[in-house]
């Protein structure tokens, strides 16, 4: 390329016009590269050109002269160039938005940046109807009334990535801007014709994409293998990657960083020939891996029409490396902001309210960026000029900087994050514990205000889909998980708790053994008995009697163990919990291996963690802990039963507790979970909802049928079985089935006001977690809190039937099956449920339909008002130093009721479990902080017990 | 899924002219280098060049320079260089200054060593 010389300062010449004219027809016409490959086909540049002579005709026919707006919504595609081209070739301006198919967004659009017609997959007014390669479809029946008029300097309208507070600007870039950086980057990107292949995932309606990666390619002649998932699902970039022999690739540092840590991307980013990294700062351990790739570093923003900067190949000498000015001149300021000057700055701003705003071309143009420079002219990132907030005593905090020097000190924290809670002080936020000590020993004056630091997970963190991490929405984050800390509350028996935190490192040792064992019960072959051994082991170490006892042949058996020295005249406890856990699957979802415990700062993750596992670790932390504060011996009874069916419906618990009932004789049983809210008020839970669970199946005919033939003659199965679940409930949501409601009890005035008292938080998440219209039956405070679970539900948990793939498939299907749960409370019982659901079915004349019963729990409560209860939620407040919170019932359900009913004894809740433990699900996680509170929780209970106890 | 039937390119290479004329799609014979020995009705009618024009002209530089690159002559070449050659690609030919979304078939007879271009219009009635 030669330069792009011959046109006036703001590109309004007809020479860069006629240069992007020349430069197109030479690269494009009757020629076989750049060649395009798109999952629906190849196109030659040759098909490209001749595309865009139909687009030139359309254009002109339409009435669009030079300086015209159109605005592009095509996905990335031969379309868009030639689009693209034909829009050049007439000095149309172009203003680009991500592919939609929406009117009314491209209108907004449309309207925003004034243009006159719209080219999409659309058939609408004002909208250009663009064919994948065939060129025009259909064209507008008239163009829009433009209301500013034509600034042909701003070629390129684009959108800026855009702030938090704001949807982007739109910034216009010159032919000349655009043209320079293309000359200044292209000689260094070391593109050539024919054989190198470039793999495009960036959007071409950005200016990275646009200008650093698809114009030096095309204009190179170079293959271009457009990726259909734009590079977020990294299988099929590599497989393109490998069936294409890619040799040049442009990416963000997130996409790079994603495809660093396989080994198949790793192999992919070492074996290309050159591209860019750029967009977001490029962090420590990225920079590192980057060095063994030919990949180079590329700076600068849309303003910069984007180049500001470009780096050597493998060059990345620290952190937020930027490169090296290229093709502009820059300079740092006094406050640390580079400021660029150049052909490259573009032509203007464009607004929906002021049209087009030119800028003087010679001006110095502040990026807003803080950046720092070597003697080499090495330029680093340093942080948003706009991150910086102000204290309430004035004092202005830029964030960045500080946040860098920390990250120096504490290589292993990924993620970090400053900000003020409250305004006058700073409070970090990290992945991996930040001693506050030394921050403030770091940071120098501004560390005097550090408050405090805090761990929080590493989903709390938001970054742009760049890598750019979002301050108010990781702020916002913070706030709405309230994923504090839990405070490190004022020791009320600091020999206990100094014995708890002795025995916490051998505890986790326990806890990873356990979690090694993959005792999933829903799964064959599972080492169920293996997970009962290992509790037994644990158990009788710490001198219990123990054995391992069948419930029925071929089940996982009860581990029950006892150890009764403390005497008749003290209480005796009863430990339910269970060693199976949920199946770990989807695996690709678990940032680690499941069934190895991983630490990351105060979190454990591993299948099981939580859910039970950490909760047997739990109890037995606390009796370890009384033990050594009580000369070796317990002051109360314990009796431990420890399941290995709970995680599928407990379903021989009931049985084998009936049989065993003297065994299992206790004053209150300590239940498996308990824990925290999102606010870190313990919870103490005082009953849990039945349930039953159905399928129900419907079989019309014999084989499915054609819908044409069969429709009007043969009964479809779907039909059917809508019209029996239609007959359940009735849409005001009272369940229709005979009896439903006779053995429902109501809440008791002290259960009223209970819920009366729960956090308004709750109903708050769920309406902005799940964004409800409304709650069913408009249900609002107590009256929310009440029907959440004290009404029972009937609930279609799916319905499967006939075809529901891509396309249409005319059939009409034989057999429908959906499953059904019901919730239930006291004192419902899911036997009878079972018995009204088949008398139900068959007095609404659908004796057809067929019931499998897949098991029940029945619902099962303790007062709230049980001394013990309120024993629980005492020591809770003393060790928590927060109000607890008690539910008189709770949404879900378990196997209280042969606790409750069949033993005769009272629960109490105490435990390890958070909101955010992903109990069931991948990176199932337990908070150490977590588990040395429930652990203290559980040892002051039951000390608590033994002190006040009387024998009854 | 192509859109020659297996019986079609069993018998191409003993199918006279006319037959081969009466294609419903675009069936070319090429020597090892490209040159075109057979050009068939329907191409002639959708390139819109003569059938005695194309003979003797190399089909991927001079008729349709636009597939000079790795994903069309490149596999041509090295299915001819391997001895075996059946490849597809859909492909934006431009036909009479218009871009068109065409199937190319790429076929060695490996008995007769003789090589065919097959092109079909993508969405064109069967």
């Amino acid at each position: 390329m030669e330069g792009a010389g011959g046109t006036t300062a703001d590109g309004t010449g007809g020479g860069t016009r006629d240069r992007f004219r020349a430069l197109l027809r030479e690269r494009l016409r009757e020629q076989p590269y750049p060649l395009f490959c798109f999952a629906e086909g190849v196109i030659p540049a040759a098909s490209i050109w001749t595309g865009s002579r139909l687009w030139v005709e359309v254009f002109r026919n339409a009435g669009l002269v030079p300086g015209d707006r159109i605005l592009i919504v095509l996905p990335p595609s031969p379309a868009w160039l030639q689009v693209f081209v034909a829009a050049l070739w007439e000095g149309l301006s172009l203003a680009f938005a991500p592919e939609s198919r929406s009117v009314v967004a491209i209108d907004t659009v449309m309207n925003a940046v004034d243009a006159r017609a719209a080219v999409g997959t659309i058939d609408e007014r004002h909208f250009f109807n663009a064919d994948w390669c065939a060129g025009p479809l259909s064209v507008p029946d008239s163009l829009r009334k433009a209301r500013y008029p034509a600034a042909p300097e701003a070629r390129f309208l684009l959108r800026t990535s855009g702030t938090e507070s704001g949807d982007g600007r739109w910034i216009g870039l010159s032919d000349t801007g655009v043209l320079s950086v293309v000359q200044s980057h292209l000689p260094h990107l070391g593109l050539k014709e024919e054989t190198s292949r470039v793999l495009s995932t960036l959007p071409w309606s950005h200016a990275f994409g646009l200008v650093i990666d698809l114009l030096p390619a095309m204009l190179s002649g170079a293959e271009i293998h457009r990726n259909p998932g734009s590079g977020r699902d990294t299988d099929t970039l590599l497989d393109t990657f490998e069936d294409a022999g890619i040799t040049d690739f442009c990416a963000v540092p997130l996409t790079v960083k994603r495809l660093a840590t396989t080994e198949r991307g790793a192999r992919f980013l070492r074996s290309l020939r050159g591209g860019v990294i750029g967009g977001a700062p490029i962090d420590a351990p990225l920079s590192e891996f980057l060095r063994t790739t030919r990949l180079r570093v590329g700076y600068g923003q849309t303003e910069a029409s984007p180049g500001i900067a470009l780096g050597e190949p493998g060059v990345f000498p620290g952190p937020r490396y930027l490169g090296r000015a290229l093709g502009c001149e820059t300079r740092i300021s006094d406050t640390q902001t580079l400021a660029f000057r150049g052909t490259n700055a573009c032509a203007g701003m464009w607004s929906a309210e002021h049209g087009f705003n030119p800028l003087a071309p010679d001006r110095w143009q502040d990026t807003g960026d803080l950046v720092e420079s070597n003697a080499d002219g090495d330029l680093f990132f340093v942080g948003r000029s706009d991150a910086a907030f102000k204290l309430a005593n004035g004092r202005r905090i830029e964030p960045e900087p500080l946040e860098n020097t920390l990250r120096q000190a504490f290589p292993e924290v990924e993620h970090l994050f400053m900000y003020s809670e409250e305004g006058e002080t700073l409070t970090i936020c990290s992945d991996l514990p930040v001693s506050r000590d030394a921050a403030v020993s770091l940071l120098g004056s501004p560390g005097k205000l550090i408050f405090r630091t805090f761990v929080a997970p590493t989903e709390a963190f938001r970054y742009t889909p760049k890598g750019t991490l979002r301050r108010e929405a990781t702020r916002e984050s913070l706030r709405s998980h309230m994923l504090q800390f839990p405070h490190a509350n004022r020791p009320s028996d600091p020999p206990l708790y100094t014995a708890i935190d002795s025995f916490l490192d051998a505890s986790l040792v326990e806890l990873a053994e356990m979690v090694a064992v993959p005792s999933v019960a829903a799964q064959p072959d599972s080492p169920m008995l293996r997970g009962a051994e290992l509790v037994a082991e644990l158990l009788k170490k710490r001198g219990l009697e123990v054995r391992i006892l069948p419930t029925t042949e071929g089940a996982p058996p009860v581990v029950y163990a006892e150890d009764r020295s403390a005497g008749v005249d003290a209480p005796t406890v009863l430990f339910y919990n269970h060693y199976d856990v949920q199946p770990a699957e989807p695996l690709e979802l678990w940032d680690s291996d499941p069934w190895v415990l991983r630490r990351h700062g105060d979190f454990l993750y591993g299948r099981g963690v939580s859910d039970d596992k950490g909760h047997i670790s739990c109890r037995l932390l606390a009796l370890d802990a009384i033990k050594a504060t009580h000369g070796g011996t317990l002051p109360f009874n314990v009796k431990v039963l420890v399941e290995g069916e709970e995680e599928v419906a407990s379903v021989h618990l009931s049985a084998w507790i009936a049989d065993h009932s003297a065994l299992l004789n206790a004053d209150v049983t300590i239940w498996e979970f308990g824990g925290v809210d999102e606010t870190g008020r313990p919870e103490i839970i005082c009953g849990l909802r039945g349930i039953a669970y159905f399928e129900l199946h419907a079989q019309t005919i014999a084989y499915d049928a054609h819908s044409g033939i069969g429709g009007s003659v043969l009964p479809n199965a779907a039909w059917r079985l809508v019209w029996a679940l239609g007959t359940l409930k009735t849409r005001g949501e009272r369940i229709l089935l005979p009896g439903h409601y006779d053995t429902v009890l109501p809440p008791s005035d002290a259960d009223i006001e209970l819920l009366a008292g729960m956090p308004a938080a709750q109903e708050a998440f769920l309406r902005k977690e799940f964004a409800p219209t409304d709650f069913l039956g408009g249900a609002t405070g107590v009256e929310y809190q009440r029907r959440a679970v004290f009404e029972p539900t009937c609930t279609i948990n799916g319905i499967e039937s006939g075809y529901t793939g891509a396309g249409a498939k005319t059939v009409l299907p034989a057999k429908a099956f959906a499953k059904v749960d019901f919730r239930l409370v006291p004192d419902q019982d899911p036997d009878t449920v079972h018995a009204a659901l088949r008398k139900h079915l068959d007095a609404n004349g659908f004796s057809d339909i067929e019931i499998k019963y897949l098991g029940g729990q029945r619902p099962g409560r303790v007062d709230p008002n049980h001394p013990y209860v309120r024993l629980a939620a005492e020591t809770a407040r003393e060790v928590y130093g927060k109000e607890p919170c008690v539910y008189p019932l709770v949404g879900g359900s378990g196997p209280i009721h042969p606790f409750v009913a069949g033993l005769r004894q009272p629960f109490v809740t105490c435990g390890v479990g958070y909101p955010g433990a992903r109990v069931h699900a991948p990176n199932e996680n337990l908070r150490v902080s977590d588990l040395i509170l429930g652990a203290r929780h559980t040892a002051r209970f039951l000390l608590a017990l033994s002190d006040q106890y009387v024998k009854k | 899924m192509s859109f020659v039937t297996p019986e079609q390119l069993r018998d191409l290479p003993h199918m006279s002219k006319s037959e081969v004329d009466a294609f419903p799609f675009g069936c070319v014979r090429v020597d090892d280098s490209g040159i075109v020995q057979l050009y068939n009705k329907y191409e002639s009618e959708l390139a819109n060049v003569q059938q005695a024009d194309a003979i003797g002209k190399n089909f991927f530089r001079e008729l349709a320079p636009c597939t000079n690159n790795r994903l069309v002559f490149g596999r041509f070449k090295d299915g001819v260089a391997a001895g075996t050659l059946n490849a597809e690609v859909t492909y934006a030919f431009t036909y009479k200054m218009r871009p068109t979304l065409v199937n190319i078939l790429l076929h060695r007879d490996p008995n007769t060593k003789t090589n065919w271009v097959m092109v079909k219009r993508v969405g064109a009635s069967k």
